[in-house]
């Protein structure tokens, strides 16, 4: 039995045992479904229990199944990752996608930052679309479901707002048809890597330790994990930290002066609410957790507040994201960095992979994306996507919006497809053959 | 003697000439050089600012030929002189020296402005002719807007003043030339021989006239810039290193070269009816622009001192204003994306600011690090940030 067996190993890890050193648990073993008594289908990959050895606790050499050999693996379910995963399977790939949640779609979804800023160039001469191809693909197929999207189109002044389930919806169908690989509730936790190249990464699931095979690997995990993992260098940053929620039975006339009532959803009455949070370390685990626990009993606070107002009596809270609000951790030092002092010039790169609409602090023209920021400056095989590109700490305000990571989630997959089928790193891709795949897909490059 | 036929030929050539260095030198250029050859500013300033420039340096050859010679700048130099003078002999019916009737103003008036200089408030500094002047050639180059066409406005009335009364201006109004005249009373008074020529106020007494103008012109300046200010909040914003309000109405010579010169377009000349004291005085409007970080221009062209000229690094921490956050305008209590304000500072002077308490975050302006440069004015979309005076 599993539950004794556990209780046993704690008691055994308590006084400091090393019995169970070389117990491996990598044989098929008897578990209960319902009552019957069947065969596990899937053996644990988890190894050998760790020991404590003069008072260090010591995991045991051991070998890792390996669950999947690819071509293109992307290490993150999230805008970047899910567009960079469709870009290089549509390019001819074989591709895997390892998820740590149970859906797709990251801080867009999970995290209900609903709003998908910086699509167009908005400025007093009109609106020009500038994502196009895939995420503009993503976007046209949530607005056409029910209650998918709201400002979204031609006509649209403001950045499109979908809701968060329809997108997963679509973002799942549409990964599905174009036959990506998904794996869901694996945590990518190492790099394999041979020299200076990555071979494929370790996740932890809870069919234990398992690892990909791949030729090209794209980290779209927002925290630039596998880019730590694989040695790349990276800047760590610390930013706020937030934890968005939404709010049902919101009337939509009122005298909501002083109450933050958040943005419109597609589903009426419902509003989404951001939160800027404390700024903290986001790769420190007592930070995420001081600030989940915080923040869920400020929404709980604010809620009150909103319920005592007359006519607001019947707001309810309809969810806190299951994700929290990162917005920085970890930017790669890569073969370019973005600035804002070098969009401010108007620096020209021969190497533009995406072209990004203006912003708060970008304003009136677009802001070109070059392949360079894609790029470790040491490590092969490896490509940087979403908010982890080579930023500097104001761009980055910028590159961590959804509509630059479906650009640099665009460029990675194709890129990574490109490297793929030519055998080679993703910094010997050539870049003219990489915009004509980029152009061939759908995406603006001026 | 030159024929009178020859000498109106030489005349509107130079005329001419004069035309051609305004259409083809940039506005700032001509509003240096032509303030720069008046003693009148230099001396006032001197006395004002108690700094030497360059300007001083640029005037003191012209000083010293003034003291040498009566009127010597009228003579032989004076721009504005010229440009009257022709406009005087337009008229068909000669009118004759109207003017001897009319007491010698410019002659007081120099001894005022100086007198007021001395408490660094040179009242009537304004009426020199080498400001007027250079305002109207800057402001009537391209690109043309009513705030610069307004310092033409000064030439303007000048030129109608000769043409109705010729001469009236040079020989009775003028600071510039009653400087002058003032100049050569104390030469002749210190000197042992009798001067030949006969001056325009009797010899004796001109240490008396001296003292007295000086003694007004102190006095009634000093008294002028002791009214205590109002609410300094609410005053306009000055160009970086602008000298305290109330001297700077005195010695600002509204020649329109700050506003011409800034590269962002930030100085307006002030047009507020409410202070006409302050009319034309370069004011600051951040609606289009901010003070760079890369400029100092306005401060090293000012003729008179009233803006300082100032190195890169001091200018850039001369301070303009402070910059405030409305709370309520903001679009973080909103719970919108926005870190315009943040990143647009150079001097991280945006402070995010966490209250545990509220659970929420606010944006603050670290007062000892904003210059009030503007640059987060218009970078904010919630036009939550205004700048305030924190002077007067």
């Amino acid at each position: 039995m599993r539950s004794i067996r556990r209780r046993d190993f704690l008691r055994l890890l308590g006084l400091g045992s090393l019995a169970m050193g070389g117990m491996g648990r990598s044989m098929a073993q008897a578990i209960h479904e319902g009552s019957k008594v069947v065969d596990a289908i899937t053996a644990s990959s988890r190894g050998a229990a760790a020991f404590i050895r003069d008072g260090k606790v010591i995991q045991p050499e051991r070998e890792i199944r390996l669950f999947r050999e690819t071509d293109v693996l992307v290490v993150g379910g999230g805008t970047a990752g899910v567009v960079a995963a469709l870009a290089a399977r549509r390019a001819g790939a074989r591709v895997t996608l390892v998820e740590r949640y149970g859906c797709l779609g990251g801080l867009w979804t999970a995290g209900l930052v609903l709003i998908v800023l910086a699509t167009h160039v908005r400025s007093s001469a009109g609106h020009t679309k500038m994502v196009r191809g895939i995420g503009d693909e993503i976007l046209a197929r949530i607005d056409q479901c029910k209650h998918g999207a709201i400002d979204y189109g031609p006509d649209s002044t403001h950045d499109a707002t979908t809701d968060p389930e329809v997108t997963k919806y679509i973002l799942a169908a549409m990964l599905r048809e174009a036959g990506v690989d998904i794996v869901l509730h694996g945590w990518v936790t190492n790099a394999i890597m041979a020299d200076n190249a990555i071979q494929g990464v370790l996740f932890e699931s809870k069919s234990g330790c398992l690892a990909v095979q791949a030729k090209v690997v794209v980290d779209a995990s927002g925290d630039g994990d596998v880019l730590d993992a694989a040695g790349a260098e990276s800047v760590p940053h610390v930013h706020r930290i937030g934890l968005v929620h939404r709010l049902g039975g919101v009337p939509a006339t009122g005298d909501a002066k002083g109450l933050n009532l958040g943005g419109a959803t597609p589903v009426p009455g419902v509003r989404w609410v951001n939160m800027q949070g404390p700024q903290g370390d986001c790769l420190d685990i007592e930070t995420l957790t001081a600030v989940e626990l915080d923040a869920r009993e400020a929404i709980w606070k604010r809620l009150k507040e909103i319920q005592e107002r007359p006519g607001y009596e019947n707001v309810f809270l309809l969810d806190v994201a299951s994700q929290l609000g990162v917005r920085a951790s970890r930017t790669l030092v890569g073969a370019t960095e973005l600035t804002l002092a070098d969009w401010e010039n108007q620096r020209e790169y021969p190497d533009v992979v995406g072209l990004g609409g203006s912003y708060d602090f970008l304003r009136d023209r677009c802001c070109p994306i070059p392949y360079g920021s894609l790029l470790p400056q040491r490590v092969d095989n490896l490509l940087a996507t979403g908010r982890c590109v080579a930023a500097d700490n104001k761009m980055l305000n910028y590159t961590r919006l959804i509509a630059p990571c479906m650009l640099t989630g665009h460029a990675a997959g194709a890129a990574a497809a490109l490297a793929a089928r030519n055998g080679c790193s993703p910094r010997q891709v050539d870049t003219t053959a990489l915009r004509a795949l980029l152009i061939e897909q759908g995406a603006y490059l001026g | 003697m030159i024929a009178p036929r020859r000498r109106n030929l030489g005349r509107l050539l130079v005329l001419a000439a004069l035309a051609g260095i305004v259409a083809f030198l940039p506005a700032r250029a001509l509003s240096l050089a032509i303030p720069a050859l008046s003693p009148f500013v230099a001396v006032s300033t001197l006395l004002a600012t108690r700094r030497i420039g360059w300007f001083t340096l640029c005037a003191l050859p012209v000083l010293i030929l003034a003291y040498r010679r009566r009127r010597a700048f009228c003579l032989h130099l004076c721009p504005m002189g010229l440009v009257l003078d022709t406009c005087g002999r337009l008229r068909r019916r000669k009118v004759g020296a109207a003017y001897a009737r009319v007491p010698a103003f410019g002659y007081w008036a120099a001894l005022f402005t100086i007198g007021g200089a001395l408490v660094a408030c040179p009242l009537l500094l304004t009426l020199d002719p080498t400001g007027i002047l250079a305002g109207a050639l800057g402001g009537a180059q391209p690109p043309l807007s009513p705030g610069r066409l307004a310092y033409a406005g000064g030439f303007a009335a000048l030129v109608a003043l000769s043409m109705a009364f010729p001469a009236l201006w040079c020989r009775r109004l003028c600071p510039l030339g009653g400087a002058q005249d003032v100049l050569a009373d104390v030469r002749a008074s210190l000197s042992r021989r009798p001067e030949r020529k006969c001056a325009p106020l009797e010899r004796r007494g001109v240490a008396r006239r001296v003292f007295l103008g000086l003694g007004i012109g102190a006095t009634a300046s000093g008294l002028g810039v002791s009214v205590p200010a109002g609410d300094v909040g609410g005053m306009p914003l000055r160009p970086p290193g602008a000298i305290d309000a109330p001297f700077l109405k005195a010695l600002c010579l509204r020649c329109g070269h700050c506003v011409n010169t800034c590269p962002t377009g930030i100085i307006r000349p002030s047009a507020s009816l409410s202070d006409p004291a302050g009319l034309l005085t370069p004011i600051l409007d951040f609606s289009q622009g901010h003070c760079l970080d890369s400029c100092n221009r306005c401060g090293l062209g000012c003729p008179s001192g009233a803006i300082t000229g100032l190195s890169l690094e001091r200018k850039n921490a001369a301070v303009i204003g402070l910059a405030a956050i409305d709370q309520n305008a903001c679009l973080l209590r909103e719970g919108k994306e926005c870190v315009a304000c943040i990143t647009t500072c150079e001097r991280q002077a945006v402070e995010e600011v966490f209250s545990q308490e509220s659970y929420e975050l606010r944006v603050t302006m670290n007062e000892s690090r904003c210059n009030g440069c503007g640059a987060c004015v218009r970078a904010c979309p919630g036009h939550a940030i205004t700048v305030k005076a924190a002077r007067p």
